[in-house]
């Protein structure tokens, strides 16, 4: 609760200032004795309600004696000090009775900067009141703890300004200049997620030198794109080929074993030039290798997605999600997080009015980047929705505007869920991979837990403004109609 | 992969620092304050139709006097009071406008242009009409920043369709190719007055809707308007003393106009003050393999010698390091140009970081995204900067998206990794069109694309103006 944040912000400072005045004093710097009263005035007026509570040695005389905040409405007159010995009390009510105070206030208060004693004697301060006026050592000798305890009963805005005040004292006319105001506390640390997930890919990787023919044109030129050159050569001759492997410089390069007989690459390539290595043999050569594997690690992945239902869109540069079967209109995949629940991974809405008619397709959607860090391989899934049309989901133009208020609505939490689903699919599809059939003929990546880092700042939600986070889906059905 | 967090930059004003551009001036007033070159008053002229004249006379008089915050501002740190625009306030000078600095324009003629059935001859109808009336103030009254305000009948008919605004008032109409804004101020260019473009919605008091409250509203607009009105300083970032003076350098591209291939570089240059220069440099080849533009190891040097050049008429010294920023890999021949530039101008230390929208994120676990300041370090020299983020001193996120970090690539540099990513989220908040601070990108970079905006409108004849005023 905010008040309860504010109370204790209030607390701390406020002792943080009688420790101070203590300090100061101890060293003989007594300036900030004089310097305090009109903090003094400024709380007790806001917090006691004391509004007409005023400095007098600023307004009436410079040393007025025997008090020097007074509220003439209230009747109530203030001595400010940082001496807290009982000599001081009597000098203070000897004063006020020297001067007949009593006839203008009936309340005398001593506030000591510093600390109060334990308990004062009450004889002696009986003897100098009489019968002029009342003096309670219990109730009318305040310091820094009873101003706290005023503080929790206040109401808010009068806490408020009292908090505002102290701060414009303690830190320069400015509030909040301090750090702390400036920057997050570094304790506690928070753990933060990365996008990133762990990536695992077959000991071996193949390459050989491909049949020069195939990177020829009919007309005998040199062709450039060396993939393209075997895709289109593999269609012309009605060759079913795996797309995962990559080609460059004249070579073929795949996790596939070229050695085996029943490799599908076999007749593209020049078996004698055949050299299985290490991976990291490979992309540890130059950037160039390494974009290459880079690149045969995406084919890869496109390759074992594809047969769990999910394409990627050259285009767009993003995998989407499409129905296990071409008339399904929705797809939704089972993945526990923090409990078991399931996502909508495509969907399909119709027309109210024309109900055969689509009004708009929506898959979950996501990019990847593969990254090298300290010898380790990770990809990076970052979510994102596509809005598609027609059978073979291409984008839809008119997708544009529910997308961006569907990412406007996004929260970290929305996101971070969805990253965590498609993780979590990811690892759920490769257990699915080791009992399949295909498994043994196709290599294959798989997945390990996202990668979690330590050290971010910590930030406590429930003492800021919640966000607004939309309920699940609703973004869609106010943005669906396109 | 390693977590640090940056703490939030220092700003300095006239008589203290602060993070906040707002509280800093409010509190402690424009930096050159105590400069005696600066001028102590802000000689505004308008061109709009009489109604908005009268409503730009009364939204001045409102930031001269001071605006209060919304009432129900949940953050009160982000939603501060304007602090008035006047002598004894924030910016130290006084707004002096009056019905002989504005020239009104017919309301038949708006008419007149409203009628045109082409638009394109609509825009270029409208562009005649103000800078008519733009060329008559420059030339026959003293103002030192022209306000246009546009009605909101001509509006509809020169912009494209859900132009809103974004952070600034002048952000409405960005996305078109004949684009009234960016050719106005191009061809306004020569008079040597900068402009600055305003809708007649948003000074309407009574339309509210949708739009940001008056506060804030009047924040950006006053900063930029005492930014555009003369070599002023509304603030400059904090700098180590132990260190030599620096000057950041951000290259950038742009295409003509006529959507062909031509690209030409663009140099935005700051200095220590945070001052931003800018300069035209010449047409680029595109790498045929990635599509980038990409500089000779000639072009290369010639701009960078053109750019420090200014830098030294401006700071009458060149620097002792340079910091180059590039959206794209830096290649051999760029590195050398650069290199041998500084080399000849004996400036012995030189930073090349290329700055990249990152697909790379980091989750807290709740709504909240991380800090801005937040830093992973993903490799010695690669490095993750949430620029955009929760926000400790406004107590929440103030941005509309999940928060898309920056990459920083440090390709060369005599400086650790953690200084160059420090002095980069320093300049994101060196933006005088944005007084909240938590900008995305570096002004060296972060602004490029305004200013190719308008630089695409000038032709080759064009002496381009060098001060960022006149492109933002």
């Amino acid at each position: 609760m905010k008040h309860i944040e504010l109370l204790n912000q209030f607390r701390e400072e406020v002792s943080k200032l009688a420790l101070e005045i203590e300090s100061s004093t101890a060293m003989g710097h007594f300036d900030i004795n004089k310097i305090c009263e009109d903090l003094v005035c400024g709380l007790i007026r806001e917090l006691y309600g004391f509004d007409g509570l005023r400095n007098l040695n600023a307004e009436e005389k410079q040393n007025f004696p025997g008090i020097d905040l007074a509220d003439d409405r209230a009747r109530v007159a203030i001595q400010v000090t940082s001496d807290r010995s009982l000599d001081k009390i009597k000098d203070t009510l000897a004063k006020c009775v020297k001067y007949k105070h009593y006839e203008k206030y009936d309340r005398i208060i001593v506030y000591i900067l510093t600390k109060k004693q334990a308990s004062y004697s009450s004889d002696p301060i009986d003897a100098i009141c009489a019968d002029r006026f009342d003096f309670s050592t219990r109730n009318d000798i305040l310091d820094s703890r009873d101003i706290s305890t005023k503080a929790a009963t206040a109401e808010p805005n009068r806490l408020k300004a009292a908090y505002e005040l102290l701060l414009a004292y303690t830190r320069g006319s400015d509030v909040g200049l301090a750090d702390q105001d400036f920057d997050p506390p570094q304790e506690p640390e928070e753990v933060l997620s990365t996008n990133l997930v762990e990536l695992y890919f077959p000991p071996t990787l193949f390459i050989a030198e491909i049949r020069p023919e195939l990177l020829e044109s009919a007309k005998g030129r040199k062709l450039k794109n060396h993939r393209k050159a075997i895709k289109d050569y593999c269609r012309k001759n009605g060759i079913g080929t795996p797309s995962d492997f990559e080609a460059s410089s004249g070579r073929l390069i795949t996790f596939h074993d070229l050695e085996a007989d029943d490799c599908p690459f076999r007749h593209l390539i020049d078996e004698g030039t055949i050299e299985p290595l290490a991976p990291s043999d490979y992309y540890a050569i130059d950037e160039p290798h390494e974009r290459i594997f880079k690149s045969l690690l995406r084919f890869v992945l496109q390759q074992k997605l594809y047969r769990h239902g999910v394409l990627w869109q050259h285009n767009e540069g993003k995998f989407i999600f499409l129905p296990h079967k071409p008339h399904q209109n929705k797809r939704t995949e089972a993945w526990v997080g923090q409990k078991a629940s399931s996502r909508m991974v495509f969907e399909r809405k119709f027309k109210t009015a024309k109900k055969g008619d689509v009004l708009s397709t929506r898959h979950l959607a996501f990019s990847v980047d593969f990254l090298l860090l300290d010898a380790e391989w990770f990809v990076s899934l970052t979510p994102d929705w596509f809005f598609s049309y027609g059978d073979d989901y291409r984008r839809s133009i008119y997708g544009d505007k529910p997308l961006a208020g569907l990412k406007r609505m996004e929260k970290n939490r929305s996101v971070y869920d969805q990253f965590r689903f498609l993780a979590s699919w990811l690892e759920s599809i490769d257990r699915e991979d080791l009992f399949s059939d295909d498994s043994e003929s196709s290599p294959s990546l798989s997945f390990s837990s996202p990668l979690k880092i330590k050290g971010g700042r910590s930030l406590d939600e429930q003492l800021w403004e919640p966000l607004h986070v939309p309920a699940e889906d609703v973004g869609q059905e106010r943005l669906g109609a396109f | 992969m390693k977590l640090d967090f940056l703490p939030e930059p220092r700003l300095i004003f006239a008589n203290g620092e602060h993070i906040c551009p707002r509280r800093g001036i409010a509190t402690y007033g424009v930096f050159d304050q105590t400069q005696d070159t600066r001028r102590s008053e802000v000689h505004v002229g308008g061109v709009g139709s009489s109604e908005c004249m009268e409503m730009l006379g009364d939204w001045l008089e409102r930031c001269k006097a001071g605006i209060e915050a919304p009432k129900d501002a949940k953050q009160e740190r982000l939603k501060l009071p304007f602090c008035g625009f006047n002598k004894n306030a924030g910016f130290g000078a006084d707004l002096k406008y009056s019905e002989s600095l504005t020239r009104s324009i017919r309301n038949s003629d708006i008419a007149e242009i409203v009628a045109i059935a082409s638009r394109t001859e609509r825009v270029k109808a409208a562009v005649d009409l103000y800078l008519e009336n733009i060329k008559f103030l420059a030339q026959n009254r003293h103002v030192d920043v022209i306000i246009c305000v546009i009605p909101e009948k001509l509006y509809k008919v020169i912009s494209t369709e859900g132009g809103g605004a974004e952070d600034t008032l002048e952000d409405a109409d960005q996305s078109e190719e004949l684009n009234f804004r960016r050719s106005l101020k191009a061809r306004a260019m020569p008079l040597g007055k900068p402009l600055q473009l305003i809708r007649q919605v948003n000074i309407d008091k009574t339309k509210s809707a949708g739009q940001q409250d008056d506060a804030t509203k009047a924040w950006n607009f006053c900063t930029a308007l005492y930014y555009k009105s003369g070599p002023t300083i509304p603030w400059k970032l904090e700098q180590e003393s132990s260190r030599g003076t620096s000057c950041a350098v951000g290259i950038a591209f742009y295409r003509s106009r006529d959507r062909q291939t031509l690209c030409t570089s663009l140099a935005q240059i700051f200095d220590e003050l945070g001052n931003g220069l800018i300069l035209r440099g010449t047409p680029v080849d595109i790498d045929k393999d990635d599509l980038s533009p990409r500089l000779s190891t000639q072009q290369a040097y010639d701009l960078i010698k053109a750019a420090l050049t200014e830098y030294r008429v401006a700071m009458r010294n060149f620097p002792a390091r340079l910091v180059i920023h590039k959206s794209s890999n830096f290649t051999a021949e760029e590195l050398d140009g650069i290199e041998s530039a500084a080399r000849d101008l004996h400036i012995d230390a030189v930073d090349f970081v290329t700055i990249l929208d990152s697909r790379l994120r980091l989750f807290r676990d709740g709504n909240y995204p991380p800090f801005r300041g937040t830093l992973a370090r993903v490799e010695d020299n690669r490095l993750l900067l949430y620029s955009r983020g929760s926000v400790w001193y406004y107590q929440t996120y103030p941005g509309m998206y999940v928060p898309q970090p920056i990459e920083l690539r440090v390709v060369k540099s005599e400086e650790s990794p953690l200084l160059i990513a420090r002095e980069i989220l320093g300049l994101t908040k060196m933006n005088w069109n944005n007084t909240q601070f938590d900008g995305k990108y570096p002004v060296t970079l972060g602004c490029a694309r305004k200013v190719g905006e308008i630089m695409k409108y000038l032709s080759e004849a064009d002496v381009p103006q060098i001060r960022y005023g006149y492109y933002m």
